[in-house]
């Protein structure tokens, strides 16, 4: 996977069922593995909502 | 019942996948090519989910859920970009927007 890990090992690997997939286990995952993944896409998605209210605004002229 | 095997989640990523591409490439309309791009990225989902199944680690559904919110992002800046040059009477035509000039 793409090693990006929240500068060292805040968890243990998610060892999985088949039954992984819901909402808690995305959600811890996201919260302790994947960190930096979680933090950079809610700032991408923050100056892409920015972008789109400013592209999408009437210009004043 | 276990479900299918890999080979066939990958074997529909990859036909998803060619059928944006050949979209990007050939229609004319921006805003078709949106479409298709948007197509090339569910593809790749479709194969991280299928990966992260076969694999056993819910790795590949992290990746696959911060690619959905980055083609998110991407198709609000596309659609402001279209919404744009419509307003300006710019015509809509991949194949005459070929300078940088407005």
């Amino acid at each position: 996977m793409i090693g990006i890990k929240a500068g060292g090992r805040l968890s243990d690997e998610a060892d999985i069922t088949g039954a992984f997939g819901g909402p808690a286990d995305v959600g811890r995952l996201f919260l302790t593995d994947h960190l930096l993944a979680f933090e950079i896409t809610s700032i991408v998605l923050l100056v892409a909502a920015v972008g789109g209210v400013i592209l999408g605004s009437h210009s004043r002229r | 019942m276990r479900g299918p095997d890999i080979t066939w989640y990958l074997a529909v990523a990859g036909v998803l996948f060619a059928t944006g591409a050949l979209g990007v490439l050939i229609r004319r309309s921006p805003l078709i090519v949106l479409l298709s791009l948007e197509i090339m990225l569910n593809g790749g989902n479709l194969a991280l989910i299928a990966a992260s199944r076969h694999y056993g680690r819910g790795d590949g559904q992290i990746f696959a859920l911060s690619v959905m919110a980055v083609a998110a992002s991407e198709v609000v800046v596309g659609l402001g970009l279209i919404v744009a040059m419509a307003r300006r009477r710019v015509a809509l035509d991949v194949d005459k927007l070929s300078t940088l000039r407005g």
